[in-house]
């Protein structure tokens, strides 16, 4: 007895839409704070520290609000999203579809009450409520009725009409045995709308499920030659110039298992337009077996990714970067993300915390191709990228073959070139060395380096398929499901009392209990004889009231 | 030739835009039939779309792509959107007590995009990531869907304006249901082009970036402007908020709808879309 309480009332309160809109409203609050506060995995911690100071981060660290997408509390709100979303499919939207194509009843009389509609139903516009009083169990509750009458003196004519003209406007009709009550209706697919739109989110949820559980992706950054193994731990076995292992990211709950092969940056270019800003990245993949052998090379590009055993590989990211060994401290320089300041010159930092030591670039033109130390500058010969004022060489792709790395010394600590009093100490080839007074300075060489981003997705086509559905259900909403009926009956059947002659609205206002019968003006009760047949007609649309009115009144026009 | 023509035809889309507002005035001031003021504002309507059109595609095919790509460009294609939607919709219903606020947003955004810095107007070629068919899929329903949240918007003004007038005269109650009808419909029509400009823009992001879905401020954004309007059909098709509580909900989806388009760049809220850096 309990469980059914506590069953039904976890129904009651997961297919509500008061609690799906609670959530859309706070979802979107959290959302757009996470989009104003920038978050921890997409600028990094230090960003963060930088921007916000040590305490203030650590305050928003502990509300969750660094990372906001990967918070519990996020999740949670997500989940329940998700469960109020599974059981209003299941408890409301799709018992309903099964309505969307089900006929509501012919009408037996004609009405003479407006059928009163409570308050705030229909609940939904797709559910078909009911309507007591005019015959039916399962009409539909009308606001405001359409609804005309037209005499039929010559009997089946006008009848036969209405039919003829509801069947070349695209309705479905259908005729009760008698002959004297019809319904019609368009638009019933439109009733699918929630259905489709909830079995395409649901569908998403599910395919973002199974990526969840057996997915994984990462990224591998290297320079030609360099070979990787896709793998969920680090391999301490293998050797290669940077990375062994391209360590796989995927969630706690992972189910999945790493590939078996190994991925090889074969050559790599930038294709440059004319005036030398980058308009492709190619990047040569060649894969192997763990045993070596060659399994397949293939080229990706931007937009243009290559898949592999399931797992598709895409051009995320490239760059010239002058790898460098600075007092035995590695350094990587990517070139292409220096940032120019005012005076052409751009700055990295070698000492990171004090930032008081670092490199010097200068454009090209304004000097030589440079880079530069604080107290010791060292100019280049390198061909730095284009919007360094650099150049790349033939066929775009990068470095010369000899690239060499000059170094000058400075006694003054200037921004103004020109105040530079510039002094060759050494000349650099790649792998050589030198040292200037407490520093050691290695140039390893320059080289184009490709960033490689992988993934394994397999509820990719669930959620592709989900959002098609989705879009579907989208945009057959905004249709309308509209019905019309009819009934004819004969003159003595009626009190003729009840029966007004209307000059001037070509809709009648609506039933009501003291209304006579609303007739069109070019009909009076002159012209209703004994063999005359009233034909009363109702409609209704769902929505998009106002297109439905101008239909009904073409057909009133039509007949009357 | 090809640029002063393509500025020429803009030029004279922000002038026709100017004398169709003052024509509104005068249309308003002496009370024209509605016949001839539909006359008039499907004429300018229909030369303002021409105007942005011949402009846009005189730079497509001077830059031989879809002319989509910066702010400049993007600002045009909305224009080009708020000005079709109603100029078609005007055709067969009756919304030219509408003309003179919408022509009042085709003049506000024309002239932002006539007055951005060259850094946003300058045709420069396209970045690796954008150079894909799916631009020309993914961003058009995007801007078209923000042109009918603004006319939605401007509705729920009016609704609110005539709500808090009181009035029952039937004219007035007739008002009421004509703009929660129109709001309704546009939403209804703009909502699912958002859908298909988010989801979309995820099969996008899914060829080019790897991931269907990244968290970026954008997409978050997109989503919010989602939500909201998500929360309004709901409510609206369950008849559980006043039609004020309802004009509120458009007016924060447009908001939202706002942080997503520009906000997202004004307020250097960074991310992977950052084209269009104001």
């Amino acid at each position: 007895m309990k469980n059914k309480y506590i069953s039904k009332e976890f129904t009651k309160l997961f297919s509500s839409v008061k609690l799906a809109v609670c959530l859309f409203i706070l979802l979107a609050i959290i959302i757009f704070l996470g989009s104003c506060i920038p978050q921890e995995p997409l600028v990094g911690r230090l960003a963060l520290i930088e921007q916000f100071g040590l305490s203030q981060y650590q305050l928003l660290k502990s509300l969750g609000l660094n990372d906001v997408f990967h918070s519990w509390w996020y999740l949670g709100i997500f989940i329940l999203l998700a469960l109020n979303l599974i059981v209003a499919s299941f408890i409301k939207v799709f018992p309903r579809s099964k309505k969307a194509f089900s006929w509501p009843s012919f009408l037996k009389e004609i009405p003479r009450k407006a059928p009163k509609c409570p308050e705030r139903i229909p609940p939904n516009p797709f559910l078909e409520p009911t309507l007591r009083g005019l015959g039916g169990e399962d009409l539909d509750c009308f606001e405001i009725p359409l609804s005309f009458s037209i005499s039929d003196n010559h009997k089946n004519t006008e009848w036969n009409n209405l039919k003829q003209k509801l069947k070349n406007n695209n309705w479905e009709i259908k005729v009760n045995e008698n002959d004297n009550s019809l319904i019609s209706r368009k638009g019933a697919y439109h009733r699918l709308a929630p259905s489709l739109t909830h079995i395409g989110i649901l569908t998403i949820l599910f395919g973002a499920l199974i990526s969840l559980l057996f997915g994984f992706n990462g990224i591998i950054e290297g320079i030609p030659e360099d070979r990787f193994i896709i793998s969920s731990k680090e391999d301490s076995q293998r050797s290669y110039i940077l990375v062994t292992t391209s360590k796989i990211f995927h969630s706690p709950i992972w189910i999945g298992k790493s590939p078996e092969f190994e991925v090889e940056i074969g050559n790599t270019k930038r294709e440059n337009y004319a005036d030398g800003n980058p308009k492709q990245w190619f990047t040569e993949l060649k894969f192997f077996s763990n045993n070596g052998d060659s399994l397949k090379a293939t080229i990706a590009s931007v937009n243009d990714p290559v898949s592999f055993a399931g797992i598709d590989f895409y051009q995320a990211d490239w760059n010239r970067v002058l790898r460098l060994k600075f007092n035995n401290q590695d350094f990587e320089i990517k070139l292409d993300k220096i940032k120019l300041g005012k005076q052409k010159t751009g700055e990295v930092a070698l000492n990171q915390v004090s930032k008081d030591l670092g490199l010097l670039f200068l454009v090209k033109g304004k000097d030589k191709n440079n880079i530069a130390v604080n107290n010791t500058r060292i100019i280049s010969e390198l061909p730095l990228p284009r919007g360094l004022g650099g150049e790349t060489n033939e066929d775009g792709i990068g470095f010369s073959d000899t690239p060499k790395l000059k170094l000058i010394s400075t006694n003054k600590i200037s921004k103004s070139l020109e105040d530079i009093n510039l002094k060759p100490i050494a000349e650099l080839s790649p792998n050589q060395e030198t040292q200037i007074g407490p520093m050691k300075f290695k140039f390893i060489g320059a080289y184009s380096k490709t960033g490689i981003q992988y993934k394994y997705s397999p509820g990719d086509i669930p959620m592709i398929i989900g959002m098609i559905i989705l879009i579907i259900g989208v945009s057959i909403a905004f249709g309308s499901k509209k019905t019309i009926w009819a009934i004819r009956k004969n003159i003595d059947d009626i009190n003729k009392n009840d029966i007004r002659v209307s000059k001037t609205s070509t809709l009648a206002p609506g039933l009501s209990p003291t209304s006579p019968l609303e007739m069109g003006s070019q009909n009076s009760n002159k012209d209703l004889n004994k063999n005359s047949q009233i034909i009363f007609l109702m409609g209704q649309s769902d929505r998009d009231k106002a297109a439905f009115e101008r239909e009904f009144e073409d057909l009133k026009n039509n007949l009357s | 030739m090809k640029l002063v023509g393509e500025f020429t035809s803009l030029n004279t889309a922000i002038v026709i835009s100017l004398i169709a507002f003052w024509l509104q005035a005068i249309l308003l001031f002496f009370k024209f039939e509605q016949k001839k003021q539909k006359i008039i504002n499907q004429i300018s309507f229909g030369l303002i779309s021409l105007g942005i059109f011949v402009s846009l595609s005189i730079r497509g095919v001077n830059l031989e792509r879809f002319p989509i790509a910066n702010l400049y460009e993007s600002l045009l294609l909305t224009t080009l959107g708020i000005a079709v939607i109603f100029f078609i919709l005007n055709l067969r219903n009756n919304l030219d007590f509408l003309a003179w606020p919408i022509l009042i947003c085709i003049l506000g955004l024309l002239m932002s995009a006539a007055w951005l810095p060259s850094s946003q107007k300058d045709a420069i070629p396209l970045i690796p990531a954008l150079r894909s068919y799916w631009r020309a899929i993914h961003v058009p329903p995007l801007l078209f869907s923000y042109g009918f949240f603004l006319l939605a918007s401007i509705v729920s003004i009016f609704q609110l304006i005539e709500s808090n007038r009181q009035s029952s005269s039937p004219e007035a109650l007739k008002r009421i249901k004509i703009y929660q009808d129109l709001q309704y419909r546009f939403i209804v029509f703009g909502f699912p082009l958002l859908t298909f400009g988010i989801v979309t823009g995820a099969l996008w992001a899914n060829k080019s970036w790897g991931n269907l879905w990244q968290w970026d401020p954008k997409e978050n954004l997109a989503l919010v402007t989602w939500f909201c309007y998500l929360a309004f059909i709901h409510l609206k098709t369950t008849n559980k908020a006043s039609a004020n509580k309802l004009s509120y909900i458009v007016l924060g989806g447009l908001f939202a709808t706002y942080m997503t388009y520009l906000g997202i760049n004004q307020f250097n809220l960074g991310g992977l879309h950052t084209y269009g850096q104001i």
